[in-house]
């Protein structure tokens, strides 16, 4: 094995110096000359995951090389270049405490997880960074980000929580339909799921609004409905349902709905599958991420452990992060839901402080004008 | 002398006010008249859409206003050659002062009467559970904004020839610098990060950006 990994190391140097040959000389080039130091970083980071690689799966080694980051006692290894390597670290130590306290003793779910932080000319330029489980875009789940250590904790939360609570759940993750939340909901998506809730034609979603949980746990799609054409509408909104998707089908097939006959409504509703979108829960995407926000707030500590274990439907999953009641994580959703984030967006006080203080500024360089002195 | 600067001020300003109050006045109800092709369902998404879309009618009425007030303010001493000011026996920078918080009271009155057209709007439509309407915030930005427009204005107006020369001569050189690196595909563009400066939080034009909402989630 020492032959092995001698010989790799030896490859890369091989591979360094004919890429070294090969930089232009011209140094006008320098588009040529910034591929060429990609592709000698490429080969250095290749080299080097194999490496990483090799000592994880053979030889079990405890030597860390210098760009190369450990998390959680060794389990997540971050491959990195010696100038990422003090982002990389920096960001290990935002998301270690958030994912320690999240994931508990799941955390031992983790075995052998790598993670390429890479970058090349084009990202640098961009001030951004490239993170993926191999090196490179080959890998199918590269993902782009700003090269901030805040950002790239973000990623590896991100990544660790899909492994350790996302594994084993995919009725609950498809009914998310979103990457596990690390944060609250910010007030701009509370005012976006208010909108949603009552702009909707359905009067499940309004009664959800007005204080329901049972309407709430409809809406979020939690509880299913076995009839939601007259279930989820009143006629007016079945009619208004219709009424949305008059202009894109055959004139004929809204025209006894609309004309007042609550009955075609609810057939169309019922079986016609152009409608098929009106049969689904009310509640956006948007919301049920919230709602997994609350219960996550509610049951941080153990809340991955904890739905690692659960069963995989969406109210389990979301008892099991929380540590509550279901209604209880519903009843905090359906609040914030009511009241988040009203206030006007008209004017944050900064920029009401900006605008007084140039108007004084501006007036008092105008008095100090010389123009008739 | 304050009154009489205060006299001369509304002599030169009151088309301009008027027709501010007016322009002010309307937007909130061509607001409301938006409404009423609005479809059956999702009323409050509707509203909420149509308040976004009359956005930059606040605005353009507030820098309209700052822009005609601060022009005016000048004419009269533009008008005279400056005699009128140089008789009096007050320093420069006094009278400039007295200008300048003249055509600034002014200002209220268009923004009175997009405070009373906004009470008078709230009150006609029947608002959606889950919407709220905020004309005090939003009669404030209007305030805001053609206050920093006026003092730019303003400022614009009462600087030397040589000095607006060398402001015009600053912005030639920032955009041909601009376009200089665009066509050596040098990413650095000192007119972006200009533009940034001016626009972002702490920026004098940063009260004109963002949503002006009348009624909102």
């Amino acid at each position: 094995m020492r032959k092995l990994t001698q010989r790799l190391r030896g490859a890369a140097t091989l591979s360094l110096l004919a890429a070294g040959v090969s930089v232009p000389t011209q140094a006008q080039d320098t588009l040529r000359l910034a591929r060429s130091l990609d592709s000698v970083h490429m080969l250095q980071m290749a080299t080097a995951a194999a490496l990483t690689a090799l000592d994880g799966t053979h030889v079990r080694m405890e030597r860390l090389y210098p760009d190369t980051v450990l998390m959680l006692d060794g389990k997540l290894r971050l491959l990195s270049g010696a100038t990422l390597a003090p982002l990389t670290r920096a960001a290990t130590a935002l998301a270690d405490p958030m994912i320690r306290t999240r994931a508990g003793g799941a955390a031992s779910r983790i075995t052998g997880m790598t993670l390429a932080v890479w970058e090349d000319s084009a990202l640098r330029a961009a001030n951004a960074l490239g993170v993926s489980s191999q090196l490179g875009a080959a890998s199918g789940d590269e993902r782009v980000i700003l090269r901030d250590a805040a950002a790239l904790a973000d990623e590896i939360e991100q990544r660790l929580q899909h492994q350790i609570g996302a594994t084993g759940h995919p009725v609950f993750m498809s009914w998310l339909s979103n990457a596990l939340p690390r944060a609250p909901a910010a007030d701009a998506e509370w005012r976006a799921i208010r909108l949603g809730l009552v702009s909707s034609p359905a009067t499940v979603a309004r009664r959800c609004h007005d204080g329901s949980l049972a309407a709430c746990r409809e809406t979020l799609g939690l509880t299913v409905s076995s009839d939601p054409a007259r279930a989820w509408f009143d006629s007016a909104g079945r009619r208004a349902v219709v009424s949305d998707l008059k202009g894109r089908i055959d004139a004929q097939v809204p025209a006894r709905c609309l004309a007042g006959s609550d009955s075609a409504c609810i057939a169309l509703i019922d079986g016609n599958p152009l409608f098929a979108g009106s049969r689904h829960p009310p509640g956006s995407f948007g919301a049920r991420l919230a709602l997994v926000q609350v219960a996550f707030e509610l049951g941080e500590t153990g809340s991955l452990e904890r739905l690692a274990s659960s069963a995989d439907t969406p109210s389990a999953a979301i008892v099991a992060i929380a540590g509550m009641p279901l209604d209880t994580v519903v009843a905090r959703w359906q609040r914030r839901a009511h009241d988040g984030g009203i206030s006007s967006q008209n004017s944050t006080s900064v920029v009401a402080l900006s605008a007084i203080g140039w108007f004084l500024a501006l007036g008092t360089l105008a008095t100090r004008s010389s123009r008739w002195r | 002398m304050w009154n009489a600067i205060l006299g001369v001020q509304w002599k030169r300003s009151r088309i301009a006010a008027l027709l501010a109050a007016l322009l002010a006045f309307s937007i909130p109800f061509l607001s409301i008249q938006l409404l009423r092709v609005g479809p059956e369902g999702g009323r409050a998404a509707f509203m909420v859409a149509a308040m976004q879309s009359m956005g930059v009618a606040y605005a353009l009425v507030a820098a309209g206003t700052g822009l005609a007030y601060g022009m005016l303010a000048w004419s009269a001493d533009r008008r005279t050659r400056h005699v009128y000011a140089l008789s009096l026996p007050v320093t420069r920078t006094r009278y400039a002062g007295m200008r300048f918080g003249a055509g600034a009271l002014f200002l209220l009155i268009p923004a009175l009467a997009l405070l009373v057209s906004c009470a008078i709007a709230i009150a006609i439509i029947q608002m959606p559970a889950g919407l709220h309407a905020y004309p005090f915030s939003l009669t404030l930005r209007f305030l805001l904004a053609s206050a920093v427009a006026y003092a730019i204005f303003f400022a614009a107006a009462s600087i030397t020839p040589r000095t607006a020369g060398i402001i015009l001569g600053i912005l030639a050189a920032l955009v041909v610098v601009s376009f200089a690196l665009s066509a050596l595909s040098i990413r650095a563009n000192p007119l972006v990060a200009v533009l940034d400066v001016l626009f972002g939080p702490a920026g004098p034009l940063s009260v004109f950006t963002g949503r002006w909402m009348l009624i909102d989630a």
